[in-house]
């Protein structure tokens, strides 16, 4: 399904998996249920008994701060008859009650109460042997805490390699880390899974797509004095400034363009103390280039006029749910928190004015992918000008990738991601829990 | 009055003003006005229905008392809504072409508050919509609140807040403009 050769040098894609009901089913067991999924962020649940419910491929979970401030997770259903324990996506349970029978739950899972326990069943319940069963493995990095359902996964750190000086420059922000500002918002979309994943690190639609939104940002540099609206990354839609992409391997990617006017950009106001922490070529990173990273398979991080977590959940071939967050440095001034979410709405809600046309993008190229007799999607731009390793600029951050482009509009980032897809799909499924 | 979003936080109560039939009458008018602008898409006169300062309102969560400390779906002034209109109306925006359509009904309008000096009030409503777009519909409904200023010209919109009843969504697809 994947065309992937060096001589002649080819990269191209069956659209077939972006449709096909067995793929999908495989994907949900192959790469959901055997890889690294990312969760939530730590500063959502900091408190004994706060959780946070979500999904790991198709199946429910829920993320707990347990009494020794470790991270738990768990099957979300209860070990008597299934019903969810949540009762919400987010709150706090120091013991979860079963709505159904009454049963409870301790956060370390443990079944602390069976109803009218000293009767009715044979032998006695064994409450013991009736825990929540566990994620076999959880871990965080920098904050951001991922879960997986195979036992005998890799190191979190190992997966997220290169990956890793990116989501520092995030989480490097604040000496006091990050917080998710409160407040969700949850959309989907007609399209798989993959074709949002791709989406928000193409840096190749937008001089298309978004040529609306750059003049729509524009606009706002000839109207006048509104200093929290001020626009960053104008440049970036226009094509004007220096930009380009990595592929980090594991499936990870991402794309940088510089910022035409980074002193309006919310954390610019950190600059000095970042430089007395960080290095020159660090502190450029963070404030003058716009960043979108995917972490292979469910996760991207914005660092761009604003900062988000995009979460998204395979639901079907075309259907995917996606869930936005606003994540910003803990202690940043009143008004640059006023600017980041102001930002944040304009470009990252529901109601962002780029997201439209992402998904009107999207969702006709999954129709486009029902034409069965025309098959192939061709992801070779750049292929012949890609820089194998580092360039200077992945150098400066001591981040080992597998490849570098010098254009933000190339396609050699997808290569690996698609790699790590086909190296997931091929190997059995050792199942577990069956 | 003291500032729109002191009197538009998410109501608990229930306030009913003694407004005259006339008061009553004119209010439900520039309601049914304002629907009639955002369905025929009529976006200088959208404009011409703020103040200067007005903003157009729509909470992430119900109960959310003000616009800052995390995101709004909306909170738009006159320069945000500009800028939105310049995308819905750019000849290249995928979304918009072909363009979605929608029908408002506005109902249950309530006058909560008059201010006797200035005129000035706080309007209640519900609002039902269907939109259309690419084959589909979709309907959305909830709660208008509207603090207007009265003057001259009639009434202006210091503050709309908009509670949408599936706030939390999730949205099928995503929200191109006001509702």
């Amino acid at each position: 399904m994947i065309t992937d050769s060096a001589d002649p040098a080819r990269f191209r894609v069956d659209r077939r998996i972006y449709t096909d009901p067995d793929i999908f089913a495989h994907e949900l067991r192959r790469i959901f249920e055997r890889t690294w999924v990312y969760l939530c962020h730590e500063s959502q649940i900091p408190g004994h008994g706060d959780y946070y419910a979500s999904y790991i491929g198709a199946q429910p979970v829920f993320a707990i701060r347990q009494r020794d401030d470790r991270i738990g997770a768990f099957i979300n259903a209860c070990s008597h008859r299934g019903a969810v324990l949540t009762p919400r996506r987010q709150g706090r349970a120091r013991t979860l009650v079963c709505r159904f029978h009454g049963w409870c739950f301790n956060t370390d899972g443990d079944c602390i109460r069976v109803k009218d326990e000293a009767e009715g069943w044979p032998n006695g319940i064994g409450r013991e042997k009736y825990g929540l069963t566990p994620v076999p493995r959880v871990a965080n990095y920098r904050g951001f805490v991922f879960a997986c359902l195979d036992p005998g996964v890799g190191g979190l750190a190992d997966h997220l390699g290169a990956a890793r000086p990116f989501i520092d420059l995030l989480s490097d922000q604040s000496p006091d880390g990050l917080e998710v500002v409160p407040g969700q918002q949850t959309y989907l979309i007609r399209g798989n899974w993959k074709m949002q994943a791709e989406n928000g690190v193409d840096g190749y639609h937008v001089s298309t797509v978004h040529r609306i939104f750059g003049q729509a940002m524009g606009r706002r540099e000839a109207l006048g004095d509104n200093a929290d609206k001020r626009p960053t990354e104008a440049g970036r839609i226009k094509g004007t400034v220096a930009s380009g992409c990595y592929d980090l391997g594991h499936g990870h990617n991402m794309i940088w363009a510089g910022r035409a006017n980074p002193a309006v950009a919310p954390l610019f106001e950190a600059e000095e103390a970042l430089l007395q922490r960080f290095s020159r070529e660090k502190v450029d990173w963070m404030l003058r280039r716009g960043r979108n990273l995917f972490l292979f398979p469910n996760v991207q991080l914005m660092d761009q006029s604003s900062t988000q977590i995009r979460v998204f959940r395979p639901l079907a071939p075309n259907r995917t749910e996606v869930r936005v967050y606003c994540i910003a440095p803990k202690g940043e001034s009143r008004a640059a928190r006023i600017a980041r979410l102001r930002k944040f709405e304009d470009f990252f809600m529901v109601t962002g004015m780029a997201t439209p046309d992402d998904l009107a993008a999207l969702e006709d190229c999954q129709i486009g992918a029902l034409g069965r007799q025309a098959r192939w999607n061709n992801m070779e731009r750049g292929l012949e000008m890609v820089t194998v390793g580092a360039d200077a600029h992945a150098k400066a951050l001591a981040a080992e990738v597998v490849s570098s482009a010098a254009r933000w509009d190339h396609e050699t980032l997808y290569h690996g991601y698609f790699r790590q897809w086909a190296a997931l799909m091929a190997a059995e499924h050792t199942a577990h829990g069956d | 009055m003291s500032s729109a979003q002191d009197v538009l936080p998410g109501a608990v109560s229930l306030p009913v003003a003694n407004a005259s039939l006339e008061t009553q009458h004119a209010v439900e008018q520039f309601l049914y006005r304002q629907a009639e602008i955002l369905d025929d898409r009529l976006w200088d006169d959208w404009l011409a229905l703020f103040t200067p300062e007005g903003h157009y309102w729509m909470p992430a969560a119900p109960e959310q008392m003000v616009g800052e400390g995390q995101p709004n779906i909306f909170y738009e002034d006159h320069y945000l809504m500009r800028v939105r209109i310049g995308r819905i109306n750019h000849p290249n925006a995928w979304s918009q072409y072909p363009p979605n359509r929608t029908g408002h009904v506005v109902s249950n309008v309530v006058v909560e508050a008059e201010d006797p000096s200035s005129g000035d009030l706080v309007v209640r409503s519900k609002f039902y919509v269907a939109e259309y777009r690419n084959d589909e519909q979709r309907f959305f409904a909830g709660k208008y609140r509207h603090h207007l200023t009265s003057g001259p010209d009639g009434y202006r919109i210091q503050l709309q807040r908009v509670d949408i009843v599936n706030v939390e969504g999730p949205f099928d697809y995503v929200l191109q403009y006001w509702i």
